[in-house]
């Protein structure tokens, strides 16, 4: 009877301590998996021939969070690389009120900004959270002289999820098959709800289509949408408190792509940011800017920055403006002083890296052929050389669904 | 005698007055609906309504609010008024549910005058002095919102507003207003008007009466300065509320204190 007590006894204290064990030991291992690094991106702001900045994600805070980068391939051999860096910016992912009530698990940024690289190079890189290691990517730098290149752009990916997914499988594609694109500018707007971390947190899982299996990385040139409100935009994109969302990309020694932002005031510091910069970049043969809200529309009604920006974009002669909100395709006629004119400024976009696509209003003069309005998911891509772009729409079935060759003004106004 | 005359010459003429907003910001926003759609398309197109459908839905609001206006203008069917005022009511809602906009979240408040002035519009048609004035009260709330709440989104600081002082500045004056200088502008902006709501809903001063409708007036006109005639007519037209009904309510006292002097 004693026997019997005492075993179940010890039988009971088992049962008692083993949960206690097995949550310790599945709590070692999610700390473990916690810190792997993930989310992973390159983007890209002012000079991204010697500066990027890499960025990712973890489950948990972690301590030590390094970027280790070479030349050559190292095959994640940390003590091999020849370049180490900080995070210089960590933080939890801001919830939204929603979600805090809910209790959705967040995740940690980790920053590095990477100066002093050479332009027109490959490299190879890993990022760590404490012992926990990436495995080998690599990126290149944005050239520095006057060669060709293609850039992708394209805006509003906001819902439609599994379209989102599509397109990003279609720019990993075209990005295998063509070494000559050097990264995709987004128009913004790239998910629904700019505050919650569910969605950016789908977004970012996404974006991880676009990195191919050999570990090549397509970085992203951001722009900020109507949609992306809230703080998390500025934790994704590496982007100060109190920094501003707008910034001039020089993608080559001819071209230059500004970015602007469309949802805080037009009219005040950004429009001196924008005359000086046109101003600055005037001798380049290439200039074009990227920013949400369209100031021709071809769907709803024109932003207010049409008033500020448009006379300093004619001024200036920039080449194209890309757009996105509008959720169609669209090219304008070349416009100056709200007329078509050869010697104008086109406007290209309205967005469809995913976003449900709506029906532009053609019977707009500005859209009258040349020009073109159409319909469907889509990435712009824009092919530079010294004498011309040529800018094609793909659409999800790889076809072409619009096509134009910008030629230099000079050619232009010659002719 | 002749104070019934004039106290129901008055009445004619306050209900023409707001018959001809309610007009107004019904054929503005039916135009602005079928050319841009409306905040109902935008919530739907989000959850993925086909955009042909949505566009169909646009032009049968349109062409109801264009109707119901008519209507309630040459005052053949006052439920009308009810069905104006819940539309508006409706697209506000709509607005807040979309957030697409930083303050958007304000927009009940922000166009309550819109969504106040056709009960009103209805109120008034009746003969009971009690009910006349429950339609008065129900635009002093809306008006004394609608300022208070453009006075918070100074005082927040909106870009929409910065970018309105400085285009203005440029547009009608040539002078080159800085960011620095407007966001002080708009401090002291948003706390004057947040002091006018609270005086316009305390005491009846024609005066309070007659500077919101000045300023109304001008913030409405303000689009057209700063977006110019071909883009910023249709939101000057939208607005042209903010300021008519504090005039209203500049006549409606005035009358009401002459008819009281007269007794």
């Amino acid at each position: 009877m004693k026997l019997k007590c005492l075993f179940f006894k010890v039988f009971l204290f088992i049962l008692l301590i083993l949960p206690g064990f097995a949550a310790k030991g599945s709590k070692a291992g999610g700390e473990k998996n916690d810190l792997e690094p993930h989310h992973l991106r390159v983007v890209w702001k002012e000079k991204p021939q010697t500066t990027v900045t890499l960025s990712w994600s973890t489950v948990g805070e972690g301590k030590s969070h390094i970027a280790y980068l070479d030349t050559k391939k190292r095959m994640g051999n940390d003590k091999k690389y020849k370049m180490k860096f900080k995070a210089h910016r960590n933080g939890e992912y801001t919830l939204s009120d929603k979600e805090k009530e809910k209790e959705v698990t967040s995740k940690w940024y980790h920053h590095v900004v990477v100066p002093k690289l050479k332009p027109s190079t490959v490299y190879y890189f890993m990022v760590s959270s404490d012992d926990n290691s990436s495995r080998e990517f690599h990126f290149k730098t944005a050239p520095d002289d006057d060669r060709d290149f293609t850039l992708l752009f394209g805006g509003d990916s906001r819902s439609g999820v599994k379209s989102r997914q599509q397109v990003n499988r279609m720019m990993a594609a075209m990005h295998k098959s063509n070494d000559k694109i050097i990264a995709l500018a987004h128009g913004g707007d790239y998910i629904a709800n700019g505050q919650s971390w569910s969605q950016w947190n789908q977004w970012l899982t996404d974006q991880e289509i676009l990195i191919q299996k050999d570990g090549q990385v397509l970085p992203i040139i951001p722009a900020r949408g109507n949609h992306d409100k809230g703080p998390l935009y500025k934790e994704i994109f590496d982007i100060a408190d109190k920094e501003v969302c707008y910034f001039n990309t020089v993608l080559n020694a001819t071209s230059h792509l500004i970015t602007l932002n469309s949802e805080n005031s037009v009219a005040g510091e950004q429009l001196k940011f924008l005359e000086m910069t046109l101003k600055k970049n005037a001798k380049r043969q290439w200039s074009l800017a990227q920013y949400h809200r369209p100031v021709y529309p071809a769907v709803k009604g024109p932003g207010r920055a049409k008033k500020f920006w448009v006379p300093l974009f004619e001024k200036y002669n920039l080449d194209i403006a890309l757009e996105a909100d509008g959720h169609c395709i669209k090219r304008t006629v070349p416009i100056r002083a709200g007329k078509h004119d050869p010697t104008g400024v086109v406007y290209l976009g309205e967005g469809g890296l995913g976003v449900h696509q709506r029906g532009p209003k053609k019977d707009r003069w500005y859209l009258q052929p040349p020009g073109t309005a159409l319909r469907g998911h889509h990435v712009m891509q824009l092919d530079f050389s010294k004498n011309k772009i040529e800018y094609k729409a793909v659409l999800l079935n790889g076809k072409t669904a619009d096509s134009y060759t910008f030629r230099p003004r000079e050619e232009i106004s010659s002719r | 005698m002749n104070q019934v005359v004039r106290q129901e010459s008055s009445n004619r003429f306050l209900l023409l007055f707001i018959r001809l907003l309610i007009l107004n910001q019904c054929l503005v926003m039916a135009w602005k609906m079928t050319e841009f759609g409306s905040p109902v398309n935008a919530y739907f197109f989000t959850r993925g309504v086909e955009d042909s459908f949505l566009v169909k839905m646009d032009l049968a609001f349109s062409i109801s609010l264009v109707v119901l206006s008519i209507f309630s203008f040459f005052d053949k069917l006052r439920f009308s008024l009810i069905l104006i005022s819940a539309f508006f009511l409706l697209l506000a809602l709509f607005k807040v549910a979309n957030n697409n906009t930083a303050f958007d979240y304000l927009a009940p408040y922000a166009s309550s005058i819109r969504i106040a002035l056709p009960m009103t519009g209805l109120l008034l048609c009746s003969s009971a002095e009690a009910v006349k004035n429950t339609g008065m009260t129900l635009t002093r709330i809306a008006v004394a919102m609608t300022f208070a709440v453009h006075g918070f989104e100074c005082l927040e600081k909106n870009p929409v507003f910065i970018d309105l002082i400085i285009g203005t500045g440029l547009n009608v004056l040539n002078y080159g207003i800085s960011e620095e200088v407007a966001l002080v502008c708009l401090k002291m902006i948003g706390a004057v008007d947040i002091v006018v709501a609270i005086l316009f809903l305390s005491r009846k001063l024609g005066w309070v009466a007659l500077y919101m409708c000045f300023w109304g007036t001008l913030a409405a006109f303000s689009r057209l300065t700063s977006y110019g005639i071909e883009d910023g007519w249709h939101h000057t037209m939208l607005r042209l509320s903010n300021g008519g009904a504090p005039m209203l309510f500049f006549f409606w006292w005035q009358c009401k204190s002459s008819t009281e002097n007269v007794t």
